[in-house]
This record gives C-alpha cells, structure tokens and sequence, in this order.
C-alpha cells in the first residue's frame, strides 16, 4: 500500500467536520422535508450521510492498521461495520416510525454500542491486566535491583578492604613508594617514603614529584615522562637505577629508583619504588676499598695466593703465584687443580684439600717437595675454607730450608765442638786432679803444712774448671736441644726427696736445718726425674750456700693457676733484690757483685735449670725481699688430656 | 804375693796410665797395661784379669766393642767390666747398651775409684 492511497487523519477529521457542520447549516435554514419518504425507495435518504461517515471512519481505521495491534480497536472496527450497515440498509429504508427497517436499525444501533462497550470493557481488562504485569515486572526489577545494589555494595566493600590492604602494605613496605600522575604531581606518597624524604604525606601530596630530586635530574625528569608518553622510550620507567635523591633539608643521597607505568582507562600513572641507598653504597665503597687493599696485599705479598672454588677449579691466583710455579694466569684460571698440579692425587694432597673445604678445618703443611716441573722448591702450605671453596696460601721456604739446614749444621757443629773440646779438657784434667791428689793424700810422701795448703788451692780451682767444663757442655747440649728429656711419669715428692738427701749433710754440716713439706695428693706427672733432680740440687746448693743460719724448706704443691705442679725451693738466706731477678736466670750473670758471689760457681747453674724447667713446658722465677731469703720456684705442666 | 787380685787397665793416656797405677799399686792391686783395644782383648784372654778398667776412646778397637765382644765370649763375660770416661752424654744409656758393669766418669775422686773397684772385688 503507497502513500497515495492513504486518507490522511487530518482528511478524515476536516471532512467528518465539515459536513457535521454543512448538515447543521442545511437543516437550520432549510425548510425540513419531511422525515419519510413513503414513496421513495429510500425512505430516509439523508441516513446515508451517518453511513458514510461509518465508511469513511472504518477505511481509515482499515488503512492505518491500528486495529491489528488492540482488541479494543477490532471492537471499534466492528462497531464501525455495524452502525455502516445499520445506516446504509436499515435506517435509510424506513419509511416510518417502528416499521421493520426502523426496528432492525435501532438493533443494529444498539449492537455497534455494545461492540465499541465491549472493545472499551476488554481494553480496560487489557490495561488493568498490563498495569498489573508491570507492577509484577517492576517488582521483579526492583529485586534485581537490590540484588545488584547488595552485589555492587560488596564490591565497593571488598574494594575498600583491598585498599585499605593495599594501604598497609604500602605503609609497611620498606621501600619508599610513590604514585605519580602523567604531569608528576604527587598522588601517593607511603610511609617509608615520608621516612626517606622527611615530607609528610600532606606535604608531597599534589605537588610535582621533581621536589623530590636534585638538580639534574629534577629538570630532566619532566622531560623524561612526556618523552616517554610521546615516544615510549624509557628513561627510567621499568628499569632500576641510581639517581639522586634531595630530602625536605635539602641534604642529597642516592637512591635505587625503579617506576612502573600502570596504564588506566582514561589517563595512566607512574609507580615508582625507591630505596635509600646511602648505606650500601657505604657499604659497597667499604668493600670495594678493602678489596682493593686485599688484592694490593695479594698481589705485593711474597707468599703465593690461590683461590679455587667447591669444585678445585682456580678461582684466582696472585702474582707471587704465577711467578713461582711459573703459570700464565690468563691460562690456568678456570682449570681443575688436578691438571694444574699433577700427582696431588698420589701425594694425597687432593683429598686433604677436599676434607678442607667438608670440614672447614684448616690445613698445614710445613714442608713439601711439589711436582718436578715446579723445579727443585720446597713450599710450607696453609689451606683454608673460603666461602664455598678453597684458599690456600703458599710461602716458598727453600731459601729458609737452606738456612735452617746450615744452622743445624752449624749448631750440631758448635754441640760437636763443645762436646770434643770439654771430652779433650776431661782427659788432662783427671791426670792434673790426680796428681795433685797423690801428692795431697801423702800416698807418694810426706808434704808440710805450706805445700798441703797450696795443693788444697790447686785441687779446689781444678774441681771449679771441671764443674764449668760440666755445666758448660751441659747448657750448650740444653740449648742446641740435643739434650733430650727422658720424659716418663713419675713421683715428684720421689724425686724431691732423693735431690735432698743428698744434701742434707752438706746443709746440717753448715748447721742448717733441710725439711720438706710435700703435699700427699698430687697428681703424676711426666717428668725426666735426673734433671729434675738436678735442678733441686742446683737450687739447694745455691741456697746452703747463701744462707748463714736457719735454713730451706722445700715444698711442692698444686699451682693454682696453672695446670701444674709446684716445687719451692725456700731459704732464710740475705734475699735477692727486685731488679735482680730477671739477671738471675741469664748464663753467667751473677747477681749482686761480691756480696753473693761464692768461690766455685760457675754462673751457669740457673741458665741450666731454667732451660730443663722450660723444655719440661714450666716455669721458674724466684720470689724475695731483701733481708727476708729467697722462694725459687718452679712449674711442672700436667699431663694433656688426650 | 800371688793372692793379689789382678786388674787390666785398658787405657790410652800414658800420663793417666801412670797415675792410676801408682794410685792402684798402693790400694794392693796387681796391675797390667794396654794401650789400645786390640792389645787389651789379647790381654783379657792371656793375663786373666780379675777386673778391667776400660777407657772408650781407644785407638784400633774402641772401648765399646771390647766390652762387648768380652762380653759376647762365654769365657770373659764375667770379668766384672769399669768403663773410664770424659764422656757424660747417655753414659748410663750407654754403659747398659755394651754389658759394661759400672762405670766411672773422668776426671774422677781417687776414693770413687777405688770404692767400685773394691766392690766387685771383695
């Protein structure tokens, strides 16, 4: 159907009208005919008018198909057929009141009232019926409503709670934390970060993030962040990096500053972690100064370094090291030790080496012949655990072995000689004393007074020299350890009455008492009791000999402090003055001039004692006022355990 | 005077010889010389000594393989042998070691001499 076709509403109104009102006119100044025509086939003509207007409303309707969608416009339209046909065949074929034509139109009248009743009824059904649907509907949308309120009301909830997480846990973060919009203004600002700058929050916040930077980088950085909006290079973004930073009292430190871009729906901003690093920058120079010094010790040391890693792969080496195997460092760094240093495995060095690095415990080793390839050296080793591998520190000692060996020599010599020299002095000395002593005793004649007397002088002076003969060879055995200790356990309360029964008559015959005052539970200990005994002797002769009345007491005990025994050797003699007890014990130092010096002694017998006391692993001194005797005193060590 | 007991006196020193002998002669004893190891072996086995005084440092044999071949042969062993020496070190170690008896050390009292000697010949 075209648009031609269609009457217009507007048509339809304006023509109805129209003729309501022609028809008004006619029948206000025509004369009426009268209102049937009995003779005429239509009885009432003019009905027709009403019939078609009926026509007209209904092919209006018809065309503008409105009827379709509404019951109540079927209705209307079937009112429309009905009061159509009523006019049409019924009321115009009346001829008079009540005939059957007349009848039939009222009816049909009536029918088209009661079909547009009915289309109003049911569409007023329809309504109310729609009116409750939408209230069920409406009712049914507010649940969803509410549904997604509550929903919706969660999220905002969880959102809360996530930032209020995101919150602390930007407040804890140990790095300073600061969000930035893309113009670096200042959106958040952390904890750490107020701790860092010494801004507030309040304070950083709004403002240009560049407060936060020193000068270089405070005008380059705005720069930086348009850049790379603009071009997506980064200058910083992403990438963790050293800057400077400027705290609130303008003070610079350095900071490692990483920034992240967190792109948004509308806009995008910038993260930025940051981290004060004044303290390991510190910390670094510190170690990189001490490594340098290291490494300035390592390469100037004269002892060789090597480094290997868990593996025994070297690691690193000085230059005594490459210098004294002979090894290119750019070369063997990198290498197994075992190709390094062949027949380390047969030595068994490899598995010391490797017990080192299991165990941590260091190793040494004094003296060892490397591979021949390392020429004719002789090496003192010390390895050690470093880090995961090993370390060890190499001193080239055949230089000193040479040395150690001549001074052996030299020192076995000098014994030899000492040895040869006193053995060559016995011999004539024991025909000397023997002569002396057949003429002394008479056995080859009568001597006079006179003669007996200056045989006596001679006698005592050849026993003197064959006292420092002995004492000599003695100190000089003591001192080029030669003189080995017979070290066996022993009963030192034993000993120290063995060394003074043998002086007891020397002591009672000056009329001095010797008593002893052993303490009954001491431990056994090891000891070479000859030369124990002889330095008992030694120190009982000096003390008879120095001591005019009273006497010595001889004690031994347990020392307090040291693990050892104590022997005190005590006399009620003149004393020693304080500044001489260090001379005492030092070989032919005697002490105190004229006063203590003694015909017969030799100077030696103290040195002699306090080399046997110190190769036993003791101690000797002496304790004295002077005018109130003399305590010798001396330690023997326990036995270690194990 | 057959009873006299008998002593050899292995010795190198004339003038030590000498003055022993002179102390000994006195002390009663009969006394015999020689002046090195090999003549000192020889004399133990002719002479029939009843003690030897032995030096160490001896020319041809020293002192400490005479000791010790007297007293490795079953006829010798138990002449009581005195070991006479300048040499201190290990000397009890050493005198163990060749069976020797006792020993005195150079240069000794006339009275400690002759004391051991008397102790193993009385």
């Amino acid at each position: 159907m075209g648009e031609k076709g269609k009457i217009s509403e507007k048509g339809v109104y304006l023509g109805a009208g129209s003729l309501t009102l022609a028809c008004f006119f006619f029948f206000l100044f025509v004369l009426l005919p009268p209102a049937y025509y009995h003779e005429l086939l239509f009885g009432r003509p003019e009905e027709f008018n009403s019939a078609l207007f009926f026509l007209l409303a209904l092919t209006g309707y018809l065309q503008k198909g409105a009827w379709k969608d509404d019951s109540f416009e079927h209705w209307v339209v079937l009112s429309l057929v009905v009061g159509f046909m009523c006019q049409a065949m019924f009321m115009s074929f009346s001829h008079r009141l009540f005939d059957m034509m007349f009848d039939m139109a009222h009816l049909l009248k009536k029918v088209s009232y009661i079909c547009t009743l009915i289309g109003l009824l049911v569409s007023m059904y329809y309504l109310f019926r729609r009116a409750e649907l939408s209230a069920e509907i409406l009712t049914k949308v507010n649940k969803d409503l509410q549904k997604e309120i509550t929903a919706r009301r969660k999220v905002e909830e969880t959102l809360c709670d996530s930032e209020s997480r995101i919150r602390t846990i930007l407040d804890t973060a140990v790095d300073g934390i600061i969000i930035i919009d893309e113009r670096g203004i200042v959106l958040m600002f952390n904890q750490a970060a107020e701790r860092i700058f010494g801004y507030r929050a309040e304070e950083a916040l709004d403002r240009n993030v560049a407060l936060l930077m020193s000068k270089p980088d405070k005008s380059a950085h705005n720069g930086y962040i348009s850049n790379y909006l603009k071009t997506g290079i980064k200058k910083i973004i992403g990438i963790g990096r050293e800057v400077t930073g400027q705290r609130k009292d303008g003070t610079k430190f350095p900071m490692e500053l990483s920034v992240s871009e967190v792109p948004l729906t509308e806009k995008v901003i910038f993260t930025g972690f940051l981290r004060d690093i004044t303290d390991r920058k510190q910390a670094e120079e510190k170690l990189r100064t001490s490594e340098e010094r290291l490494s300035g010790f390592m390469e100037s040391a004269t002892d060789a370094f090597f480094l290997f890693d868990s593996e025994l792969n070297l690691v690193d080496l000085n230059e005594t090291g490459s210098r004294l195997f002979g090894l290119n460092k750019e070369e063997v760094v990198g290498k197994n030790i075992l190709d390094l240093s062949p027949g380390i495995k047969e030595t068994g060095r490899y598995d010391k080496y490797r017990k080192v690095i299991k165990t941590g415990e260091p190793l040494f080793i004094n003296d060892f012949v490397p591979h021949p390839k390392f020429g004719n050296i002789h090496l003192a080793l010390k390895a050690f655990k470093a880090g995961e591998g090993l370390g060890y520190i190499v001193t080239d000692i055949t230089e000193l072995k040479k040395t150690e060996e001549e001074m052996r020599e030299a020192l076995s010599i000098k014994s030899a000689f000492t040895s040869t020299v006193s053995h060559e002095l016995r011999t004539p000395l024991t025909a000397i004393k023997e002569g002396i002593g057949i003429v002394l005793d008479g056995s080859a004649g009568e001597i006079n007074e006179d003669q007996k007397d200056f045989l006596d002088t001679a006698k005592r002076n050849v026993d003197r020299l064959h006292r420092l003969i002995n004492d000599v060879l003695d100190f000089t055995k003591l001192e080029s350890g030669k003189a080995e200790l017979r070290m066996k356990e022993n009963d030192i309360n034993k000993t120290i009455e063995e060394a003074t029964a043998t002086q007891k008559s020397v002591a009672e015959g000056k009329g001095l008492y010797l008593k002893t005052s052993l303490s009954s539970d001491l431990e056994k200990i090891e000891f070479d009791s000859d030369r124990i005994v002889q330095v008992l002797t030694n120190l009982l002769n000096n003390a008879i000999k120095f001591t005019a009345k009273g006497g010595i007491t001889v004690e031994s005990g347990r020392d307090a402090q040291e693990k050892a025994v104590r022997v005190q050797v005590e006399d009620t003699g003149p004393g020693i003055k304080k500044e001489d007890f260090s001379k005492l014990f030092v070989e032919f130092q005697q002490v105190g001039g004229s006063k203590y010096r003694k015909p017969g002694s030799t100077g030696l017998g103290l040195a002699i004692c306090k080399q046997i006391v110190a190769g036993h692993g003791g101690r000797i001194w002496v304790e004295s006022v002077e005018g109130a005797g003399a305590d010798f005193i001396f330690t023997l060590p326990l036995k270690q355990e194990g | 005077m057959s009873d006299k007991k008998r002593i050899l006196i292995v010795e190198d020193e004339p003038d030590l010889i000498k003055l022993t002998v002179f102390r000994l002669k006195k002390a009663g004893y009969e006394i015999i010389i020689a002046t090195d190891g090999g003549q000192g072996l020889e004399m133990a086995g002719t002479e029939a000594p009843d003690l030897i005084l032995l030096d160490l440092g001896l020319p041809v044999i020293d002192g400490y393989e005479v000791c010790r071949r007297l007293k490795d042969n079953e006829s010798f062993k138990d002449i009581p042998v005195v070991i006479l020496t300048a040499s201190t070190s290990r000397i009890t170690d050493k005198v163990r070691e060749i069976g020797a008896d006792d020993y005195v050390l150079k240069p000794f009292e006339p009275q400690d001499l002759l004391l051991k000697i008397k102790k193993f010949l009385e």
